[in-house]
């Protein structure tokens, strides 16, 4: 078959085949979306796709409903009531869709101030709106509210940011509410230590705890964009954390009683009466540790149970479940889905207790959602309810808005099951036997340890990453699992672990074929012996030497220099009149340039300003005509070395660009216009903007 | 959707229910015009050029709501009413002769009452008693005129014709702007001529202002500067443009129920965040600040723009009421006080709890609070077509020697003007409360004004006490 392809092939004109060779490459490009960094190895052919395993279906709302998903709850009927951002309660009945048959919405209640989660307890509905935790009942049985009872209120400052997300029912009975930190206005920080994001009434910073009579007491704190919220079937309550100020990374941890978890705007009422925590704002270092070390010296502050690289795994954390369907939503029972607001996205987070304490790795699940996702809850039927809206802070998706079920086909990925902390290493498990060849090649693995920073500056780049060679490598009978004997193992630090070079008996390449695994305490235990017949020693130089091959070509793709254009930062002094023109940009919210397009002359002298006024970081990147997509697309798979280039990949089809500017920085270029006339693209490249946030800078006479 | 007709020959200016919608942006700034406005003196008569003997000035003046033909005034200056005898017009000119004119004053009118103003003595501006007599334009959207006996407000920006040298029109009249109590309903309009009736004929560079009443008028305050155009004056067209495009404006519209939204509610320009926003089909609305159970805003018309609550990140959360609207104390409307000298609480103590809210079928709302042993239900709407706003309040007590007092109104004075009629804050707007019911309305000083409060006794099981707002 093959053979009478390449005859065929080369009997085409010379222009025909490179046509078709490129047409071919693109649509290998497109097929191998999955991909979210710089993978090798992966095969052309056949790459099975996510939508193979797990299919996304739309729950079409009536028209003229716009479902900003805020909350889900499952009705115990099987009914989902959904709340959305503009204050209504949706009942939907046969959301399952059963038969394709379509669901029917009834509206419940309406007027509440945006809630942001919604809550089932004894026959009523609990939202946290703006200003208050409302019971909300059908007290005459005609299926629309009619009593809206306040059962807690609590300061507000007014800022819009002031988000609270909840309730959930812990297992105590009790409501736990996140309460999102305001915003520090536009200019220049009025809390220059807090940096963007700062505490402004009682309690905002926090997860709060509200019994059902209404006590509210102080939960934990170090809080920044809590924005999601749940438990486990053990009734162990979670929280997701959005990167930014304080924040290297966002995470999924559990939290506990006095917990601390690192922003520290929310100590402010660390004294107040009710408070219980240790942790004070003395006890904050500002002398910018790692993250690890930082946790270590303050009191109160644990590491979050697994942290996600920004830019690889989400940038805006949110909604989350756990996986309690006992296999009947694939794979991954007993682990976690979390959801992204930014890269409308769902990731998959395994765990285990080391000491006592939750810790465990992260992976990328499904892409593809129409939206930002903010909640996630599992239907009657076993397919996940994803709630969706980006309003404010456009994801990389169509849609501002939309509800959608993530339901698992019957067929089983070939994934990185899980990853385990072992003494000495690693153990991972595959959810289908591996190809032994690969597996105990040290050369398909490579993995690295890193950390974040802590400190004010919005994000961080990634510190001190140094390689873990394999020095052994161990299969299992049944080829399930694979024990990675390792040097160099940090505890504290986050370790990538990638597989690009494993199949699976059946010469598939993995589905996702990496994971990241926050290392918080190495078990203590007994490690692999090395008298042991079934263990593969590395010590093989040529094999060493693979590897070390292999970590070159990483080094090389993810230089840590930014792009080799000289970019010129004051006035060049061979401008003896200036500019020929000035340019100044700034950013408006929702992801957007405040200037769509502008016109310069071919060779015009360009003084280029751009203001970052907004509250997250942006770029400035100028590109060769139709090069947006391509470069966007290319800076979406820098990977952990994202940050440190400025998010600006390497590449031709950059002309121009400034650093990854800080929220409310400014920073001026100065260039030369291209001599062809042509429209030149400008776009921000952070993960997840390209696609909205962009312009056009024509060339014309 | 600002919707004008024009009519050949005048341009009939009708205060009830005109066809207008407002485009108001959140926050209205305090206008810079206010520094160029001289005023026009009613310390005497000076300013005047004709005035005929049914005007007169007079330190106060009060209008019966109901019946047109009961005034009083107090002997005085600095008010200039005409008081009607038989069926003649009287016009009053005045010495000012414009050309183009910024003009603000304040008006109040007798039942009935139909007055007309001309600029240059040929554009007319009609200042009629709608109130009483609904007459229901089609499409009518604001209704921001007030009953007889209260106070209003307006201010015109007026461009005059422009000639040539050789004295050939170039440029019809316009009405630039004008705001009526706080609402522009007017921007942009051409008037191809002067009104039908008008005292003077002919088009001019400059012609006097002139009042032609035909009925009972009250006027006070009145300031005014003649400019060249308008580009230099900060704010004359309100607010400076949100830099922010917003995609759209969402505006609230109440079909067939009432709407409860809770919302932040602007107040002295600060941000109260524990309010509900009420609309009703019938387009009567308030905001109340449930933290202290204080009715804060009430206004006739449009319900609310919602625009700055869900467009983009929804940076104020702020509800805006559309249209002309009242903004009374956001003290606490109830609380326990020892004896009727206390001073009102500025704000609810720790024994106040607001408890939620019910609905009824029609989606109206009924608030519920706890203070130390009173249970209140509140439930406001309104009533006879529109023109009250009632709130009853329903209280029972687990025997509690205390006593709550409800506060019905509080203004720099408040009047008695009927049996069960006071008058509120210089005449602004009227509180009924039927001195009949279960308790009597106490009238007292406090502070810088008046107070009008009812006391229930906490050994009384079960109360009830109502009011009316009527504006």
């Amino acid at each position: 078959m093959f053979k009478n392809y390449c005859t065929i092939f080369f009997s085409l004109k010379y222009k025909v085949r490179f046509v078709l060779l490129v047409t071919l490459q693109i649509l290998y490009c497109l097929n191998s979306a999955f991909a979210q960094h710089a993978g090798h190895g992966t095969e052309v052919a056949k790459a099975l796709t996510e939508d193979d395993f797990y299919k996304i279906i739309n729950v079409q709302a009536p028209v003229g409903v716009e479902l900003e998903v805020g909350g889900l709850a499952k009705l115990p009927d099987g009914r989902l009531a959904v709340c959305t951002r503009l204050g209504d309660i949706w009942i939907i009945e046969n959301p399952g869709m059963l038969n394709n048959s379509k669901p029917y919405f009834k509206l419940f209640a309406s007027g509440l101030h945006e809630p942001l989660g919604l809550a089932y307890k004894n026959g009523a509905l609990y939202v946290a709106q703006r200003a208050e935790l409302t019971k909300i009942s059908d007290t005459n049985g005609d299926d629309i509210a009619d009593l809206f009872e306040t059962v807690t209120t609590w300061e507000l400052s007014g800022n819009y940011c002031e988000y609270n997300h909840g309730p959930v029912v812990g297992a105590d009975g009790n409501f736990y509410i996140n309460f999102n930190l305001g915003d520090n206005g536009m200019g220049s920080s009025t809390e220059p230590f807090f940096g963007e994001m700062g505490s402004h009434a009682l309690w905002r910073g926090w997860m709060v705890q509200v019994t059902p009579e209404g006590v509210l007491t102080p939960f934990a704190s170090g809080y920044r964009s809590p924005a999601g919220i749940g438990t486990n079937s053990k009734g162990e309550l979670f929280y997701t954390e959005n990167q930014g100020g304080w924040v290297g990374t966002g995470y999924i941890t559990q939290v506990q009683k006095d917990n601390f978890f690192g922003h520290p705007s929310g100590l402010k009422s660390a004294d107040k009466p009710g408070s219980t925590l240790k942790t004070r704002i003395s006890d904050i270092p500002t002398d910018n540790p790692l993250f690890h070390d930082a946790v270590k010296r303050i009191p109160g502050m644990k590491l979050p149970s697994v942290r996600l690289p920004h830019g690889i795994l989400g940038i805006s954390l949110s909604g989350l479940v756990e996986d309690h369907t006992n296999g009947g939503f694939g794979p991954f029972a007993g682990q976690y889905f979390v959801g992204d607001e930014g890269h409308a996205s769902i990731m998959r987070v395994f765990m285990e207790k080391v000491n006592g304490e939750y810790q465990g790795a992260a992976f990328p699940f499904r892409q593809g959602f129409m939206s930002g996702i903010l909640r996630l809850e599992w239907g009657n039927d076993q397919s996940i309810f994803v709630g969706m809206s980006d309003r404010g802070w456009n994801s990389t998706a169509a849609f501002r808005h939309g509800l959608q079920r993530l339901v698992w086909t019957g067929n089983t990925p070939f994934e990185i099951k899980a990853i385990k902390a072992k003494p000495d290493g690693f153990e991972l498990e595959f959810t289908s036997p591996l190809n032994k060849e690969t597996a105990l090649d040290p050369a398909s693995y490579n993995i690295s340890g890193f950390d974040y920073k802590y400190h004010q500056t919005y994000g961080s780049e990634v510190f001190d990453k140094k390689e873990c060679k394999i020095l052994a490598i161990k299969i299992s009978d049944d080829g399930l699992t694979v024990r990675l004997v390792l040097s160099n193992l940090r505890e504290g630090y986050i370790h990538e672990v990638k597989c690009a070079g494993l199949r699976s008996a059946n010469q598939t390449p993995l589905l996702h074929d990496f994971g990241y695994y926050s290392l918080n305490a190495i078990p203590a235990g007994e490690k692999l012996s090395f008298q042991d017949k079934d263990l593969l020693k590395i010590s093989d130089p040529a094999q060493e030497n693979a590897a070390k091959n292999q970590l070159k070509e990483d080094n090389k793709t993810n230089s840590i220099a930014p792009n080799s254009k000289e970019i010129v930062n004051t006035l060049p002094s061979s401008w003896v009149n200036g500019p020929d023109l000035t340019i100044i940009i700034g950013t408006q919210p929702g992801l957007k340039f405040d200037i769509d397009k502008f016109s310069v002359k071919p060779g015009a002298k360009i003084k280029l300003v751009f203001n970052n006024n907004d509250d997250m970081q942006h770029n400035f990147v100028l590109v060769q005509p139709s090069s947006a997509d391509e470069v966007g697309k290319l800076a979406m798979k820098l990977g952990l070395e994202g940050p440190s280039m400025q998010y600006v990949p390497i590449s031709k089809s950059i002309l121009q660009h400034t650093k990854l500017l800080q929220p409310r920085t400014s920073e001026t270029i100065y260039f030369t216009a291209p001599l062809k006339k042509g429209l030149y693209p400008f776009l921000c490249t952070y993960p997840g903007h390209y696609t909205i946030m962009r312009g056009e800078m024509a060339v014309v006479q | 959707m600002l919707m004008r007709t024009f009519i050949r020959g005048s341009i009939v200016f009708l205060l009830v229910c005109c066809n207008y919608f407002t485009s108001l942006t959140q926050l209205q700034a305090q206008t810079d015009t206010k520094t160029i406005f001289k005023n026009l003196s009613l310390n005497d008569l000076s300013g005047f050029k004709t005035v005929p003997q049914k005007w007169k000035l007079v330190e106060d003046v009060s209008y019966d709501f109901s019946k047109p033909e009961k005034s009083e005034i107090k002997n005085g200056t600095g008010i200039l009413v005409n008081i009607p005898k038989g069926k003649s017009e009287s016009i009053l000119v005045s010495n000012l002769e414009h050309n183009n004119l910024a003009i603000e004053f304040e008006f109040m009118l007798a039942k009935g009452s139909q007055t007309t103003m001309y600029l240059q003595g040929r554009y007319a501006i009609k200042l009629n008693d709608s109130w009483s007599n609904q007459e229901l334009l089609p499409d009518a959207r604001i209704n921001v005129c007030r009953a007889p006996g209260l106070w209003q407000k307006m201010t015109v920006f007026f461009q005059a014709p422009k000639f040539n040298n050789s004295g050939t029109k170039t440029d019809n009249a316009k009405f630039l702007k004008v705001e009526y109590n706080g609402v522009t309903i007017q921007e942009n309009i051409e008037i191809k001529e002067p009104s039908t009736n008008s005292p003077l004929k002919g088009e001019v560079i400059n012609g006097p202002w002139m009042v032609a009443a035909g009925g009972a008028i009250a006027l006070k305050n009145i300031r005014y500067f003649q400019f060249e155009n308008l580009a230099n004056v900060k704010d004359f067209m309100g607010t400076v443009p949100n830099e922010n495009i917003q995609d759209r404006q969402i505006i609230v519209t109440p079909q067939l129920k009432t709407i409860v939204q809770r919302c932040f509610i602007e107040y002295d320009h600060k941000k109260r965040t524990f309010c509900a926003a009420v609309g009703h089909p019938d387009k009567i609305n308030y905001a109340i600040d449930l933290s202290q159970g204080a009715l804060i805003n009430f206004w006739k018309g449009g319900f609310i723009d919602a625009t700055s609550m869900w467009t983009q990140r929804g940076e104020t959360q702020i509800a805006v009421p559309l249209g002309s609207k009242f903004e009374i104390s956001p003290s606490p409307a109830f609380a326990i006080l020892s004896n009727s000298k206390d001073k009102w609480p500025e704000k609810q103590s720790d024994k106040f709890k607001f408890k939620g809210y019910k609905i009824d079928v029609d989606g109206k709302p009924t608030f519920l609070y706890t203070v130390s042993n009173f249970s209140i239900e509140d439930k406001i709407e309104p009533q006879e077509n529109g023109s009250l706003l009632t709130r009853k309040y329903k209280v029972s007590s687990g025997k509690d020697a205390n006593i709550l007092w409800f506060k019905l109104a509080e203004g720099v004075n408040i009047k008695q003007v009927g049996k069960d009629l006071y008058s509120i804050n210089n005449s602004s707007y009227y509180i009924k409360y039927t001195n009949d019911q279960s308790s009597k309305a106490i009238l007292r000083e406090a502070g810088l004004g008046q107070e009008l409060i009812v006391p229930i006794s906490g050994l009384k099981n079960q109360t009830e006490i109502k009011y009316s707002i009527i504006w």
